[in-house]
């Protein structure tokens, strides 16, 4: 394996204060617009925020907030955590995102020293996310019948110091098998066809413990399959979750007067103390522009005219997947 | 790694049939544990057995392995495969008389289970075979029925390892108000949206009895190794309260090691209260009360009691020192907060010791302790990325043992809120203002309407 040595600095399983020569930071400017960047001596990052030179933050903390050149943004340079890898890594396949993650991890008991065995590694979102939890004593073998993402993710381990602990494997594991066999504490098979390697996942376990499975798959039909055969092969406590991550939306609404009468021209008055337009609209708009703006009006004034709201947000997208989980002793 | 078997001194979650859990203690091998109706048994019997798995009671109180196939299984021959339309509960009605067994025979054939001479699925068969309306029902109302009764007459339960998510659980069902509405699912997001690494060195508020410490210990130990990661708790009191660290099987020394302990009193040093004897009233002087920095003087007396106490007092200003002196500017790696205290209070308190791209994390029951904070952090300078979520989890049936698959009839409505962030240095340069962002149209106005990736 490759980098053998360096695996204690891996910024996935080890946190760095300042930012060195070679360290890979996450360019933040908000949650949808984040880029992961390699900081070498005298290099430079373009983006629509203007050039920027490398040299300006070498020795700084990881959590540097500048203003970009053009002056049109602030760019935080963030240390790397899994989760800011998953939402800026180069997508291969769909990928695992945080709260489907962290479900899989606590239910597959995963913690350090634990040998996980994945298949397919995708993008690697979760391989990232794996890695940082069983570290540094853990290992992962991950399995991908796609020789290009084999490659491509074998480069990327690589480049994140995670050779030691990650061990990728070109490997088709619903015809071939894993080829390991007593060694694995979890299993998490994300297949088109994961009953096909239910078979083959109960070899790998250790022996003497109970060992834990868990299935990503997006269709029922999927689902049912996979039950019979894990029940098939002695899996039992099985169970079954969905979940989904929703996000909380929180402004500040300008409390409305009731209407009066105008005594002039006998019509009803209606009064909006910041907008000039008719009421009915504002509260969409509102809505619309959310954010920063409303939040801080929010925090510099308790008005007595203003109200603090907060709701779920309307479009909560989420995984379409079913989660399997069970469990497997072996003798 | 978790331990592989059941030893002497551990604890054990107990699962039983009607699914109410308890935490029994082996203390020594010759202790017998009560389960209630469902019986008693003999400790030896479950030490040298492997942990999550299934276990009967026999007649001789002694457990046995049970091939983990479940109890449906073996009755499997009680239900009737023949899907045909015919049957259905148009028929069904509500007779006392359905059941041919008397209650006295139950009662009966109950005594003979309990001293032994039947087996529960003896008397689930009985049952069975003597309801007139089963051969009427679907396969599925069948397996109901024989669900329902293997709740009330098996003897067989399961031997969970208490880990913070099995502890989680148990909470969440029976004790919800101690673990502060902490659901497995919250719970487990909590560990990622903290990027908890077993090298990390993490201050933690913890109000829960210490299930986020139980959460955070078994992330970053792994048996008696020391992985290098610290963790660093504010008692709410004088006194630490985190009886579920207690009730996880640590190896020896781990939690002493890894956790440290300050009171908040205790953050700042007072003067001239050294000496204060009546604030060093606890016999285990684990967390000291003492204040000053001031060396304490020796007692002038010879008595032997007075001396001890003195040596025990010497010490604890010592470790209270040496934990305060941990909370240092920028040096923890994360805050995790589940606190009875108010977050913006906290927070005014503990960030200057969390370091720069490090996560904050506070978890509550109600959006609206969260919310100050919230508009706190999106108004300084010093976070990014705030936000506040929940989670919907759902469990299915799924189809096992000839179930049918569905949703479970109860969810649970709301493991609660989770408002996540991360230190920023802003120290440097210039910063835009809020009105300056404005005016370019920028804001934050875009990334909220659209879908977050985070």
């Amino acid at each position: 394996m490759a980098a053998v040595g360096k695996e204690d600095h891996s910024p996935f399983t080890k946190y760095g204060k300042t930012i060195q020569d070679g360290d890979m930071v996450i360019a933040y400017v908000n949650p949808l617009d984040l880029q992961a960047v390699k900081i070498v001596k005298d290099g430079t990052m373009n983006n629509k925020y203007g050039a920027f030179d490398h040299n300006s933050i070498i020795g700084k903390p990881f959590g540097t907030r500048v203003l970009s050149k053009k002056g049109n943004g602030h760019i935080t340079f963030l240390h790397p955590t899994p989760e800011l890898w998953t939402a800026c890594l180069p997508h291969r396949t769909q990928i695992l995102y945080m709260p489907d993650i962290a479900l899989v991890s606590s239910l597959l008991d995963l913690k350090p020293g634990a040998v996980v065995i994945e298949s397919g590694t995708g993008s690697g979102s979760f391989s990232h996310s794996i890695a940082r939890t069983i570290a540094p004593t853990g290992t992962l073998h991950t399995f991908e019948y796609h020789e290009e993402r084999v490659l491509k993710f074998k480069d990327e381990l690589a480049s994140h110091d995670l050779s030691s602990i990650i061990h990728v494997n070109h490997r088709n594991v619903c015809k071939d098998g894993f080829g390991l066999t007593g060694v694995s504490d979890a299993v998490f098979l994300d297949l088109p066809s994961p009953w096909e390697a239910v078979a083959a996942a109960k070899e790998t376990f250790k022996k003497g413990k109970v060992g834990r499975i868990c299935t990503f798959s997006p269709a029922i039909e999927q689902v049912q399959r996979t039950c019979e055969e894990l029940e098939k092969f002695g899996f039992y406590d099985v169970r079954m979750f969905e979940t989904l991550i929703r996000r909380q939306e929180i402004k500040t609404l300008q409390k409305k007067p009731l209407p009066t009468r105008d005594n002039v021209t006998g019509f009803t008055k209606r009064e909006s103390p910041k907008r000039k337009r008719d009421g009915q609209d504002d509260e969409d708009e509102e809505a619309a522009e959310g954010g920063e703006k409303e939040d801080e009006e929010a925090a510099t004034g308790d008005k007595a005219d203003q109200v603090v709201v907060s709701r779920t947000v309307q479009n909560v997208a989420g995984h379409t997947s079913f989660l399997v989980f069970a469990s497997i002793f072996i003798e | 790694m978790s331990s592989l078997l059941i030893e002497e001194g551990h604890k054990v979650l107990i699962r039983m049939p009607s699914s109410n859990s308890k935490i029994v203690h082996i203390r020594s091998a010759t202790q017998k544990i009560n389960l209630g109706k469902f019986g008693t048994f003999n400790a030896s019997s479950l030490i040298g057995k492997p942990f999550n798995a299934a276990y009967d009671i026999q007649a001789d109180g002694n457990v046995a392995f049970v091939d983990p196939k479940s109890l449906l299984e073996e009755l499997g021959e009680e239900i009737d495969e023949d899907e045909s339309s015919e049957r259905n509960n148009s028929n069904l009605k509500d007779r006392e008389e359905n059941q041919k067994v008397t209650v006295e025979e139950i009662a009966r054939l109950k005594k003979d289970m309990q001293e032994g001479k039947i087996a529960a699925t003896e008397i689930i068969k009985t049952l069975v075979n003597n309801n007139s309306s089963h051969d009427n029902k679907t396969k599925f109302a069948q397996l109901k029925f024989i669900k329902r009764k293997a709740r009330k007459y098996s003897k067989r339960f399961e031997a969970m390892e208490p880990t913070a998510r099995n502890l989680c659980e148990y909470y969440f069902n029976t004790k919800p108000q101690k673990t502060r509405g902490i659901r497995v699912d919250s719970l487990a997001q909590i560990m990622c949206f903290a990027n908890v690494m077993a090298s990390s060195n993490i201050l933690v508020c913890d109000s829960t009895g210490g299930l986020v410490l139980s959460a955070l210990l078994e992330r970053m130990t792994h048996g008696d190794r020391d992985l290098g990661g610290r963790l660093f708790a504010m008692l709410d009191g004088d006194m630490p309260n985190f009886d579920i660290v207690k009730e996880m099987n640590t190896a020896e020394g781990v939690v002493e090691r890894t956790i440290d302990y300050l009171s908040w009193s205790r953050i700042e040093p007072v003067e001239g209260e050294g000496t204060d004897d009546s604030l060093v009233h606890n016999s285990h002087y684990l967390f000291p009360s003492t204040l000053s920095e001031q060396p304490i003087a020796a007692p002038e007396t010879t008595d032997e009691k007075a001396l001890e106490r003195h040596t025990k007092k010497v010490a604890a200003i010592a470790r209270t020192r040496a934990a305060r002196a941990k909370l240092a500017p920028t040096a923890f790696d994360g805050l995790i907060i589940v606190s009875q205290f108010e977050v913006t209070d906290i927070l005014a308190k503990l960030i200057p010791f969390v370091g720069y791209s490090r996560p904050v994390v506070v978890h509550s029951q109600y959006k609206e302790a969260l919310v100050p904070a919230y508009l706190m952090m999106r108004a300084s300078p010093d976070y990014v990325n705030a936000q506040i979520t929940d989670t919907m989890t759902r469990e299915y049936q799924v189809p096992v043992s000839g179930l049918g698959t569905h949703p479970f009839m109860t969810t649970s409505g709301t493991g609660g809120y989770i408002l996540s962030a991360t230190r920023v240095y802003a120290g440097d340069g210039p910063l835009l203002t809020a009105s300056a962002k404005k005016k370019m149209g920028m804001g934050q106005a875009a990334q909220t309407s659209k879908k977050r990736k985070l």
